[in-house]
């Protein structure tokens, strides 16, 4: 996609590329993180974590440790102040893992916290936290899925219709093929941490959170103390993809800590530690059987999903048999999850949890059949493309997937593919071309924000919400310029602060779709204030008209029927001697009201989607992906890749586009390099930093277009759109594995694609 | 990490002086080192910066390459009598690690460069080479990156270089200084199986320094390749990896070069398929033949059976691509 310049953006500017306005302070490196924020007498904290993966703690030695010079003090469950327990997602809550460090001598996961070592360096802390001597009495342990299997629970949902074991039965044509994923890791490029400041009962925090309001809920509770007592402050996070939406041991260990030593305490997580901090992706086995008639249409679909889970709780994302039985027409589906418990730290959600590992089964299972009846795998998309949600029987709220078939394989060159495997070369290497599919449930929860408006025409938005370096102050100012009719430049946006007009969580794609509705209603209230204030005005051009004889058009109150009478809003102010006009506004989903208000700023989540108003709400997408291999060697590379989508409506096409981008190579790592390795003796993580951890490189990201098919969604929201974020990384596995047999005739569905894999 | 004092010392005598002494250890672009220590692995008491010592250049006289200590990665793979002469060497420099690193890593560090294995760089696990005698849970563990020659019960570590593979096929020489003088010696000698002490890696005595590595030029070292089969196209140490050269006249084999990386416990030279080649028609199938004798004695372990097909194909693939490229 060609983005147009955005030198004199026209209106509206909602729907153009707009550069990201904290651009600048990002790379001139005036954007504070978490990690550089400094506080008069601060202590910094170091991590000792269990070497052990199951067992109790025997005997903790400090005092080495204790006698290196600047250490503070070192806390242990010995001396830990008291922490409330708060129940994870998997509970309603905004912890991640049930277990509350430093409670015991018990120890439950490799790496779970055993002393915090705090002192008034970090180079002293870390030194001394070298110096920990923790004896263990180590029980067996396991973190083997396939040992694990045979504890495995069955999820209490399931997805059902018609009776697919005998459709199966009677199928003319059957796929029956398995598809592993091992653990990964979310690896953003800023670790976690936390700086905490006590003053009395009030507490501070700076922490790279997705959910502000919920952090502040959860330590409100962890710690006793009132809601409004608790201050998280986030003004920018270095990504996060589901690792800082919840409430983690090393935060409230630094809470603690500084509760302890009376001194703001710092803690920011080494990357070795950020493997254990914070959850990771499950590992995952997707069985998936087809039956289908001999043209392809699909007569049955079963699946049966074991995915690990944590010893101490239950996670399962349930789009892992949402999915499957949502995404085709098919009239009998059966889609049963069960959870494996492993000696690991909790699992969480990362980028398109359930969502990813399906679509990945799911372009991979019907490339199998296409390849089985010899067809177009893109012709039976087509022939089981799914007219409404038959999963729910509900209509979708709007639904432009044809469109990105379309639109994707005519921009990638599909129609010249060879559909033999095998059957295309450059000199050495083989060529294949595969397709996978793509689709995101739209979520939407209640927001409020803040508009003010000064007297010389800046203009401030603010609200609760966070960025996760995607750019919701960009299109927060886009919406509010396009309302206020005012230049871009003239608005600045203030997020990350609890004590704003609260807002949402950073995670299920649901920001845009949930804070800029919330924007545009204040804006307009703001604007109904300002046509308020110019008819009352007796010194004002517009004095005594009535409000409905009046509107707000480029940053003026005007007449309607004398378009040449109107009071800019600038003028208005000074003349009414107001500093600045400020709204307050809210925007509630469909079917939302007080409750949700209170709950969204008690710091709860209310949250509908993918069922919103009588419809079923999607975003779509079909990825076409071109891959080059040596045979003789198994090197594989992924050298093209055209996606096209469908998120509702997009509100900035470079930031949307970059976000599509992101999730694509994201998609590659999956596919080619990624997977946290296990020493399954011991029980523990071993590739654990970032060299020995394959996330992909530049020279692994090939090139890439991104398009986005016309798409307004009437249902889910005044501005129609859905959902972006976690778009992009969906299918891109299962459409390299299709272009790997492709190109090979080899059919891998073992993630990821090592070299030893492609030997020929 | 463990507080530590730091030294830079100005003259090579200064340098050995300090070196000598049992708690000193030298440092130079610290790519590894920093890293080491941060990790507690090494935790040495006084820290010898070598920067400011004269082991810089890079020279081509005689048909005689010498790249001092000091010169970075960068500067070397960049240099028009490396790039020219000894393509192998370029080769595998770009292939390794990523720019930033190769932009202050030096030739002698790289010499000196420490396994990757991760219970190497853990010290809550038991390593042998790190904790002599403690054990080693890298024989029971997740052991697809370590070496399948060379190996012994007490280690399967794989040295993780690139240069050190390509300079090993070319019969590099190193040049040590030390207290009693200046010593010459093939790199494969500086390189110690691990047998029974696997902690005992280098064939340095305390004080010496790597002042420089000497190559000599030759039809085999131009007509030279380096091939290298990674996890991800770039910052990824080799799964397996094969240096060669060859002179080839009128179709025979005249000169060979082989060696072979990421499979090895040190950068691994394949004699007998140096040997075998020699005075062998170039073609694939005796190709094939030296690579099956370059694995010979070749132990998998758990996890990495698949490294000695691998770089059998690494081998013949770089041999072709040698004999065919001039």
């Amino acid at each position: 996609m060609s983005i147009p310049s955005t030198d004199k953006p026209t209106r509206p500017l909602v729907g153009q590329a707009i550069n990201r306005i904290t651009g600048p302070v990002k790379v001139t490196g005036q954007a504070r993180y978490t990690g550089e924020q400094t506080w008069a007498n601060l202590v910094h904290g170091v991590l000792v974590g269990s070497t052990i993966a199951k067992g109790k703690v025997t005997g903790l030695d400090i005092q080495a440790a204790e006698a290196v010079p600047g250490v503070i003090g070192v806390m242990t469950h010995r001396n830990r102040p008291p922490v409330t327990a708060q129940p994870p997602p998997t509970q309603g809550g905004g912890g991640g893992t049930v277990v509350l460090p430093l409670s015991d001598t018990r120890i439950h996961y490799a790496g779970q916290p055993v002393a915090l070592v705090l002192a008034d360096t970090l180079e002293n802390a870390t030194y001394a936290a070298s110096l920990v001597r923790v004896q263990y009495r180590a029980e067996a342990a396991n973190t083997e899925l396939s040992k694990g299997r045979v504890r495995a629970q069955p999820v209490e949902e399931s997805k059902r219709r018609g009776n697919a074991d005998a459709a199966l039965a009677t199928a003319p044509v059957r796929i029956d093929a398995t598809y592993y994923l091992p653990i990964e890791h979310h690896n953003p490029i800023e670790p976690s941490g936390t700086v905490a400041i006590w003053e009395g009962d009030q507490l501070t925090v700076y922490e790279p959170t997705q959910w502000m309001k919920g952090l502040q809920q959860a330590l409100s509770r962890s710690f006793n103390v009132p809601n409004e007592n608790v201050h998280i402050l986030t003004s920018y996070i270095g990504g996060a993809f589901g690792c800082k939406a919840f409430t983690w041991p090393h935060t409230l260990l630094a809470v603690a800590a500084a509760r302890l030593v009376g001194r703001p305490v710092k803690l920011i997580n080494t990357r070795e530690h950020e493997y254990v901090a914070h959850g990771y992706r499950p590992e995952i086995v997707q069985h998936y059987q087809l039956g289908a008639d001999p043209e392809g249409k699909l007569l049955a679909l079963k699946v049966e999903v074991h995915a690990s889970t944590a010893e101490t709780d239950d996670f399962f994302t349930p789009q892992l048999i949402g999915m499957p039985a949502m995404f085709f027409s098919c009239p009998n589906v059966l889609a049963q999850g069960y959870t494996v418990p492993l000696d690991y730290g909790m699992p969480t959600a990362m980028r398109a949890p359930g969502e990813v590992e399906a679509t990945f089964a799911l372009s991979s299972v019907m490339d199998e059949l296409a390849v089985k009846i010899g067809r177009d795998p893109l012709a039976l998309h087509l022939l089981n493309y799914a007219e409404k949600d038959e999963d729910h029987n509900l209509p979708w709220s709007s639904k432009e997937l044809r469109a990105c078939y379309q639109v994707g394989a005519e921009q990638f060159d599909w129609s010249k593919r060879n559909h033999a495997t095998s059957s295309m070369q450059d000199g050495r290497l083989r060529v294949g071309w595969g397709m996978g599919i793509s689709a995101y449930p739209t979520h939407l929860s209640p927001s409020m924000a803040k508009v003010r408006y000064l007297a010389d025409g800046q203009v401030l938005v603010q609200a609760a919400t966070q960025d996760l370096g995607t750019e919701i102050y960009t299109i927060i100012a886009q919406v509010t310029a396009d309302t206020l009719g005012i230049p871009l430049a003239q608005v600045s946006v203030e997020l990350g602060d609890s004590s704003l007009p609260a807002s949402v969580s950073t995670g299920g794609s649901r920001a845009t779709a949930s804070v800029l509705p919330a924007v545009l209603a204040t804006a307009r209230t703001l604007v109904q204030q300002l046509i308020a204030l110019a008819n009352t005005d007796p010194t004002g051009p517009l004095f005594g008209l009535k409000k409905d004889q009046l509107k707000g058009v480029n940053g003026r109150v005007v007449s309607i029927a004398d378009p040449n009478k109107s009071d800019a809003y600038t003028e208005l102010l000074k003349r009414c001697r107001l500093p600045y006009l400020e709204a307050f506004g809210e925007h509630l989903p469909p079917g939302m009201g007080a409750t949700e208000r209170s709950e969204l700023m008690a710091g709860s989540r209310p949250s509908i989607g993918p069922e919103i108003s009588g419809h079923i709400s999607y975003a779509y997408g079909a990825v076409f992906v071109e891959v080059k291999i040596d045979p003789f060697v198994g090197q594989l590379h992924v050298t093209r890749v055209v996606g096209a989508y469908d998120g509702g409506r997009i509100i900035n096409r470079k930031t949307a586009d970059s976000q599509i981008r992101g999730g694509i190579i994201m998609g590659i790592g999956m596919a080619c390099t990624e997977k946290t390795v296990t020493d399954h003796r011991l029980n523990r993580f071993v590739n654990n930093n970032l060299a020995d951890y394959h996330i992909p490189v530049q020279a692994d990201v090939p090139h890439m277009e991104v398009h986005f098919v016309d798409s307004i969604d009437k249902i889910v929201g005044p501005l129609g759109s859905k959902a972006v974020g976690e778009l992009g990384i969906n299918g891109v596995a299962g459409a390299i594995c299709n272009a790997v047999y492709h190109a090979t005739g080899k059919r891998i569905r073992s993630l990821p694609i090592t070299p030893e894999k492609l030997f020929v | 990490m463990k507080p530590f004092e730091y030294l830079k010392p100005s003259t090579l005598t200064q340098a050995i002086d300090i070196g000598r002494q049992p708690d000193g250890m030298f440092v130079a672009g610290a790519t590894t080192t920093l890293d080491l220590m941060k990790y507690h692995v090494w935790q040495p008491n006084k820290l010898i910066d070598i920067t400011g010592l004269p082991l810089r250049g890079i020279s081509f006289k005689n048909s005689v390459l010498t790249l001092s200590a000091l010169e970075t990665m960068t500067a070397a793979a960049y240099h028009p009598a490396v790039m020219q002469h000894f393509r192998v060497i370029s080769q595998s420099l770009l292939l390794a690690a990523s720019q930033q690193i190769r932009n202050v890593a030096t030739i002698g560090g790289n010499l000196l460069q420490r396994t990757r294995c991760p219970y190497y760089r853990d010290t809550s696990f038991r390593c042998n080479r790190r904790n002599p005698g403690s054990g080693c849970d890298a024989v029971l563990g997740a052991n697809r990156n370590h070496a399948i020659l060379g190996t012994s019960d007490q280690c399967i570590a794989t040295h993780a270089s690139d240069l050190c593979v390509a300079l090993v096929a070319l019969d590099a020489q190193v040049v040590i200084q030390g207290v009693a003088g200046e010593r010459v010696v093939p790199l494969t000698q500086l390189y110690r199986l691990p047998g029974a002490a696997p902690e005992r890696e280098y064939a340095l005595l305390p004080g010496e320094l790597i002042t420089a590595v000497r190559v000599s030029a030759s039809a085999a070292t131009r007509s030279s390749t380096y091939l290298k089969v990674r996890d991800r196209n770039s910052y990824a140490f080799a799964l397996s990896s094969a240096a060669v050269g060859l002179d080839v006249k009128r179709g025979v084999v005249k000169q060979a070069h082989v060696a072979l990386g990421g499979v090895g416990t040190v950068p691994w030279k394949a004699t007998l398929a140096e040997t075998y080649l020699l005075g062998k028609p170039a073609t694939r199938e005796h190709f094939t033949e030296a690579a099956r004798l370059a694995v010979t004695g070749a132990i998998p372990q758990k996890d990495n059976a698949f490294k000695i097909e691998l770089v059998q194909r690494i081998i013949v693939q770089a041999l072709d691509e040698t004999a065919t490229s001039r």
